[in-house]
């Protein structure tokens, strides 16, 4: 079939819809701008606002709105006869202004001044605004926010179906085995979660309930997760679609909303159509009826299954269009360069393996007349380099027939691309001429970590997470110490870092010696920083710390020095935010960064380009997309597609069908699914070579050669097995365009492929994570529930002090009570109780000695000594209990369980429910304080509750639980009478603490007590306001009992809902 | 994506129109800041409109001391089996822990506040581990109450799902101690050995009858492949005392997807003279860090003693295990943390080739027989 040439200045404007095929290079930006000028000159649109052109990404959008706008200033010039000069560049707005009369001029000033009302933007952008714009008419909430971070709901639906479906079932349970269904997310579960209309196939007999189970958690865990959104108000951007698409469907081309669309829009273009899916061009097809619609992509360039486009749904429109055209003109490649890309891919019937008749590769003439590069002319070569690698270049691999294995192919490959570059660069090419490109990332890091080894500067752009990089361990290294500043492993680890740089002899020196001066003078600076992360976050602490060592030069003048200390300043950043967010502290920055790896990186946290000196471009071929530079590398074509791996043995399988989306987990149509799979997968990484082999200019460079499993990669498809004479005659025939280049031999790479240093391949990323022992995010705290509630953010509720007025302040009084404030105060005295007999007294030395241990010494003018701490710990111990007849005078340590931790299994809590238990089946503080409980932030609560008992006790076969408080209340005796003393309780949420303790030792104890009864089992929870004890009267004790049917109802509260 | 970003319209039209107005007015009015504020561009003077009130970077210091040695060797050194263990098993890391007295985050116990459902490779191996010490010292594994022990303590996870897992794993045990009678179980040995300038105390336990049996319910990892043979030679040395009732014999059994695999180790002749060089060499690297990496190590182990003709090169077999690049973080030596740490400088193996094949010579040639490592 041929596809007649596209001419901007004929192509029917009228109704209906256009189909502009535009391969590689064939200008169709430019032919867009034509497009515009013609709609607006043909009075097709009256004005530019009512002219939609959508593509792919944003940084497409920008660049399409500078290209329109040149092209209507140029031709407002060429009008108007400010440019008189004709070129082949502007010859169609002669042309253009031979046609129109004096009003065109009129018309383009008019598109000129009105500029800001031109509608480019990306698919989502669109329905984002059309939702938006017409809210009544789409039916959305008004008050929608984007989901930033689908993974972390997505991850917790999956977690709630392990626990509802696994959990309670023993066969499901004996079935998931190892497996863990959080790793199934990104295979199973993400592909058809943002499709309603998703098909899951099973087998008709199954062999196990496996099936049946991965069908149940791809529904489950899918509905879990579209109705956590669903009640919160968030949107995705394929929500968005979604919601256009089905009021469309529903109300069709005369809808409402189809209506206001066209009565905005007059006609659209749709740039990069090729990465359309289901969704997409039904979108436009019923909201652009009887309007002019341009589609305009390349079906050989559509590379983003993985984002859900689909080239059948291309396809299907393009059949259905009702003018189709092509550009022919390549403007981007030299004539040799073009004529050997289309030698390549024409040796073979389907080069793109769909028949020619769907996807066929259209000859294309090459229109650029540049010359090349100097440099590209020193040694004689063709456009088009084979670099061919045979298996003779290993002593090991010597056989003839013997492959080259994939690690040592890599090494050899990027060896030879280096040199490659280097030889370029000398010859005079600049760095910043050359792009490598790669399918993976971890390709793209050890190439350019061998590029810069050799002394040839070299960008990355790709999507490396920057919180994984060895300066992101290293400031966690570094927040340990400012956590701990005299916690001497602490302090080593930060020092033996490479920011702070000190030898490993410093570091060893201050094993011997405590006192060294390098520890001492970390030590001092972590305490300043400790103080500055907590007034003003991470990235002034921190950064003051590295600026005070001078780390900024010493890092920068060593070997890659901008990569490193470029990601130090972007984890500053991101340290800082979440310290804006949740105050996150100097020893939580590793569980933390841990957590946050979990989830896939945002674009935040890719790593930043570190200079904009002339350097070689290291990308992916999907980032490639839509660039070009005067010489590109393709060194890893040889590799082949990824594929998927058995999910409790069951063999499963992804595909549209019809645009549907299918999940078949054993049908007795899987083998032909699977064979449709991998057809699909293979016709899209031919896509992904055409992108690739199309990006250069004036020279690509391509490696090729007997790599293991090469058979399966798209350059085999186009060149058959690798065949170093098959090659060498194809080359012979186009020797014009092509040269072939054998890397040379007997290299040895088995025993110094990386001699130079330059073939290492270790991307500096891929450090482990922190380990998922630390992630955080299903479990909550007291502290964590109340944290909105008080305008403190992240201080402990311990230290309330600190918000006190000066004047009021402890330093103030004398004897206990002017005991120094703070949370180091409140550990310290924690400690002393923790490990203290209650029935003997302190001795002054031990309590000196639990006081220096937290840095706290008396007083010089003698306002508190170490005998009043001593005095109040038995006041403490020998007073009785208000309200009782417990004196902790007579409990053995034996009777006692210190410290201790539990965690809470909560189903589904929400404050408003624990408030509604408090005031049904509360005491009266519990009842005034249950109107504040409901008010805090009402979300619920899945997991698990951590918390830590002070002290719990067994006396004479009831249970208590004491907690120690050291806040400050007030100077006076009367400060701590019981009103004032239940008023703290509420305003700190104390009241909310303490009926969560009571709920934990309740459940442990119907676990472990016999005949368990709380009635008879419970003695009650007294909180201890130390510095208000004086051991005869009630003041500084608070006590209350929950009784027994609010334990139960606190009990169903946290309970699964 | 890291490329430039157009200026808005306005702003566009506005210097088109400068532009139009005076040649050249463009390019004065537009300020191209650098990327990065430390970028030399704005030291270098050429444009005298760059410029930063922050001068961090302005001094372009020396790249630091290296890393370079730490202190000198102490005269008579004691030691635990354990801390000998540790030096050849993960070399970096003893470094770390006991020469630099130092541990990684990942090492810190910061408390897991998560909850248990699935268990992953370490929980599972743990988990695993125990129950394989209980069930040969004669224990049961499969009781109930040992279950509602393990799910409390989040070893296993809840409900059914903590009875498959346990299910699971006592069949991996099971299969791992098939044949090991447990009543041939002897008390742990006690080992003192004494050398010139070092003393080296510990216990070996896992003997039954004449045999010392190291049991891995999974993959032998590098690390505990390691071990089993320092431990081995340690053994072999204790049994030269005199008197010793030591076996000289160990036998490591591991498996993987249900296939048993048993690696033989014979009496190691000389074994006091070798545990002299093993002792050298980490009082030697008390100075600087050793270059010796488990995984490479193994490799290159296997390498020459594998009995496959053309094993191929032990130094391209450490290289490649060196720098294997796993799921999901990696296990290769090359992303260790404590590997990085320590040789930050320059992660790469051929850096340190000399040194490292030194060391592998000098743990692995006392085990380096065709017929004494067979399986």
């Amino acid at each position: 079939m041929t596809i007649p040439q596209f001419n901007a200045l004929t192509v029917s404007l009228d109704a209906g819809v256009t189909l502009v095929e535009a391969s590689a290079g064939t200008g169709k930006t430019f032919a867009i701008t034509r497009l515009v000028l013609r709609f607006l000159l043909e009075r097709r649109v009256e004005r530019l606002s009512q002219l939609l052109v959508v593509t792919f990404t944003e940084r497409a959008t920008q660049e399409l709105v500078t290209r329109i706008r040149i092209a209507l200033r140029e031709a407002h010039d060429v009008f108007r006869g400010v440019i008189t000069e004709q070129t082949p560049a502007n010859a169609e707005l002669f042309t253009l202004a031979a046609t129109h009369d004096s009003a065109g001029a009129a018309i383009l000033a008019g598109a000129l001044a009105e500029l800001d009302g031109l509608s480019v933007s990306t698919i989502h952008g669109f329905c984002q605004r059309l939702l938006r714009e017409s809210a009544l008419e789409s039916r959305v909430a008004f008050a929608s926010t984007l989901l930033e971070h689908p993974g972390i709901p997505l991850g917790r639906a999956v977690r709630d179906w392990t626990r509802a479906r696994v959990v309670p079932a023993p066969s499901a349970a004996a079935l998931l085995g190892k497996d863990d269904p959080v790793g199934w997310m990104r295979s199973l579960l993400t592909p058809t979660l943002r499709a309603p209309d998703r098909k899951i196939a099973l087998p008709a007999d199954p062999a196990t309930e496996a099936p049946a189970l991965l069908a149940d958690y791809v529904e489950r865990a899918s509905e879990a997760f579209h109705e956590h959104k669903r009640a919160r108000h968030l949107f995705e951007f394929d929500d968005l679609l979604q919601q256009v698409h089905r009021i469309l469907k529903e109300e069709g081309s005369d809808g409402a909303l189809a209506q206001h669309v066209r009565q905005r829009y007059r006609a659209a273009l749709i740039d990069e159509f090729q990465d359309t899916d289901p969704v997409q061009f039904p979108i436009f097809a019923t909201a652009f009826t009887g309007c002019p619609l341009f589609l305009i992509g390349d079906p050989k360039q559509s590379i983003y299954g993985f984002r859900g486009a689909d080239i059948n749904s291309y396809l299907e429109a393009a059949a259905g269009a009702a003018r189709r055209y092509t550009l022919m003109e390549n403007y981007r490649s030299v004539a040799p360069l073009v004529a050997a890309v289309e030698a390549l891919f024409t040796r073979v019937d389907e080069p793109f393996c769909y028949p020619r008749v769907r996807i066929d590769y259209p000859k294309v003439r090459a229109a650029q007349s540049a010359a090349p590069p100097a440099a590209l002319a020193v040694r004689t070569q063709g456009a088009f380099v084979w670099q061919w690698f045979g298996p003779d270049l290993a002593p090991e691999n010597a056989r003839p027939k013997h492959t080259i294995n994939k690690t040592l192919g890599l090494a050899m490959v990027v060896r030879e691309t280096v040199q490659e570059i280097a030889r370029l660069n000398a010859d005079g090419l600049p760095l910043g001429s050359i792009a490598v490109l790669v399918r993976k990332n971890q390709e793209g890091e050890a190439m350019r970590k061998a590029l810069v080894a050799a002394g040839l500067p070299a960008v990355v752009n790709g999507t490396e997470d920057v919180l994984e990089s060895d300066e992101a361990l290293e400031l966690a290294r570094i927040a340990l110490a400012v956590a701990e500043p005299k916690n001497g492993a602490a302090l080593r680890s930060a020092l033996a870092t490479r920011l702070w740089g000190a030898s490993f002899a410093e570091v060893a020196a201050t094993v011997d010696d405590a006192t060294s001066r390098a520890l001492e003078e970390l030590s001092e600076q972590c305490v300043r920083a400790r103080d500055l992360w907590a007034l003003r976050g991470p990235a002034p602490a921190l950064a003051e710390l590295l600026h005070r060592r001078g780390s900024a030069p010493r890092i920068l003048a060593a070997s890659e020095g901008e990569r490193r200390w470029t990601n130090v300043r972007h984890c500053l950043e991101l340290l800082q935010d979440a310290w804006r967010e949740d105050a996150i502290p100097p020893d939580a920055i590793p569980s933390w960064m841990a957590a946050e790896c979990e989830q896939a990186a945002p674009e935040r946290r890719e790593l930043r380009l570190e200079s904009d000196a002339s350097a070689v471009q290291v990308l992916t071929i999907h980032k490639a997309k839509g660039l070009q530079w005067p010489v590109v590398f393709c060194p890893t074509l040889w590799t082949g597609p990824f594929e998927s791996k058995e999910i409790l043995d069951v063999e499963w399988v992804h595909l549209r069908e019809n645009g549907t989306p299918v999940l078949d987990l054993g049908s007795e149509k899987l083998g032909e699914r699977r064979s449709a799979r991998t057809f699909e997968d293979r016709a899209e990484q031919q896509r992904l070579a055409y992108v690739a082999l199309t990006r250069a200019q004036f020279r690509c460079y391509v490696a090729w050669g007997v790599f293991n499993k090469a058979v399966d990669s798209p350059l085999a498809h186009l060149m058959g097995a690798p065949d170093r004479d098959a090659l060498r005659a194809f080359v012979a025939t186009e020797k014009k365009t092509m040269t072939m280049v054998e890397a040379p031999t007997r290299v040895a790479p088995s025993t110094a492929p990386v001699a130079a240093g330059a073939t290492s391949l270790l991307p500096p990323r891929t450090l482990p994570a922190l380990t998922g022992r630390f992630h955080t995010w299903r479990s909550t705290s007291f502290t964590s529930i109340t944290r909105d509630s008080h305008g403190w953010e992240g201080r402990e509720l311990d230290d309330p002090v600190a918000l006190l007025p000066a004047a009021a302040r402890p330093a103030d009084v004398p004897g206990f009570r002017g005991f120094v404030a703070g949370t180091e105060a409140g550990n310290a005295l924690h400690a002393l109780f923790e490990t203290h007999d209650f029935r003997t007294a302190p001795t002054e030395e031990a309590v000196r000695a639990v006081l220096e241990e937290h840095n706290i010494t008396p007083p010089k003018d003698g306002r508190w000594s170490v005998a009043d701490v001593v005095a109040m710990v038995e006041r403490t111990c020998a007073a009785t209990i208000p309200d009782s007849t417990l004196s902790l005078a007579r409990i053995a340590p034996d009777s006692t369980l210190r410290e201790w931790r539990f965690a809470l299994p909560v189903g589904g809590a929400r404050p408003r429910d624990l408030a509604h238990a408090l005031s049904t089946h509360g005491s009266a503080v519990a009842q005034a304080y249950a109107p504040r409980l409901a008010a805090l932030k009402d979300d619920d609560l899945t997991g698990y509750l951590n918390g830590s008992i002070d002290l719990a006790l067994r006396d004479d076969g009831r249970w208590w639980i004491i907690d120690w408080k050291s806040n400050w209340l007030g100077a006076a005796d009367t400060d701590y009478e019981r009103a004032p003393v239940e008023a703290a309780m509420i305003e700190s949420h104390y009241v909310l603490q303490y009926h969560l303790y009571a709920l934990a030792l309740h459940r442990y104890l119907r676990t472990r007590q016999r005949d368990y009864d709380p009635a008879t089992h419970w003695g009650g929870v007294a909180y201890v306001f130390l510095r208000g004890v004086d051991g005869t009267s009630e003041r500084g004790w608070f006590r209350d009992c929950p009784s027994p049917a609010l334990l139960d109802a606190l009990d169903a509260a946290v309970a699964a809902r | 994506d890291h490329s430039p970003r157009a200026p808005s319209i306005v702003l566009d039209e506005l210097l088109d129109h400068c532009e139009a107005r005076t040649v050249g007015a463009r390019a004065a009015m537009v300020v191209q800041h650098p990327l990065q504020p430390f970028s030399p561009r704005y030291h270098d003077g050429r444009d005298p409109r760059l410029w930063r009130y922050e001068t961090e970077a302005t001094p372009i210091a020396s790249p630091g001391a290296p890393p370079g040695a730490t202190r000198s060797v102490n005269a008579v050194r004691t030691l635990s089996l354990t801390q000998l263990v540790t030096f050849w098993s993960h070399p970096a890391k003893w470094y770390c822990n006991e020469v630099l007295r130092f541990w990684l985050p990942s090492d810190l116990d910061v408390g897991s506040d998560d909850e248990t459902l699935v268990l992953d490779q370490m929980e599972h191996g743990i988990a695993r581990a125990n129950l394989l010490q209980r069930a040969l010292a004669g224990g049961a594994i499969a009781e109930d109450a040992l279950r509602e022990r393990m799910i409390a303590h989040g070893a296993l996870g809840p409900g059914a799902l903590g009875a498959a897992q346990l299910t699971a794993i006592s069949a991996e045990v099971t299969e791992a101690i098939a044949g090991i009678d447990p009543a041939a179980r002897r008390a742990p040995v006690e080992v003192r050995l004494h050398g010139a300038q070092w003393e080296l105390s510990g216990s070996l336990d896992g003997i039954f009858g004449d045999v010392r049996y190291i049991v891995r319910g999974n993959s032998l990892a590098a690390d505990r492949h390691i071990r089993a043979l320092v431990e081995h030679l340690v053994m072999c040395a204790a049994a030269e005392q005199p008197g010793a009732t030591v076996p000289t014999r160990t036998l490591i059994r591991y498996g993987k997807n249900g296939k048993r695999l048993e690696l033989v180790l014979e009496r190691v002749a000389g074994a006091m003279q070798v545990l002299e060089q093993w002792i050298d060499a980490l009082a030697a690297a008390t100075v600087a860090p050793p270059a010796f990496f488990p995984a490479a190590g193994i490799a290159w182990y296997e390498t020459i003693t594998s009995e496959k003709k053309g094993a191929g090169d032990p130094y391209a077999k450490a290289l490649d295990a060196f720098e294997r690049e796993g799921f999901k973080g990696a296990d290769g030596d090359a992303f260790d943390p404590y590997v990085r740490t320590l040789f930050r400088d320059d992660v790469s193996l051929s850096t340190h080739r000399g040194e490292f094949e030194r060391l592998a010579s000098l743990l692995f040639s006392p085990f380096n027989t065709r017929a004494g490592a067979r399986r």
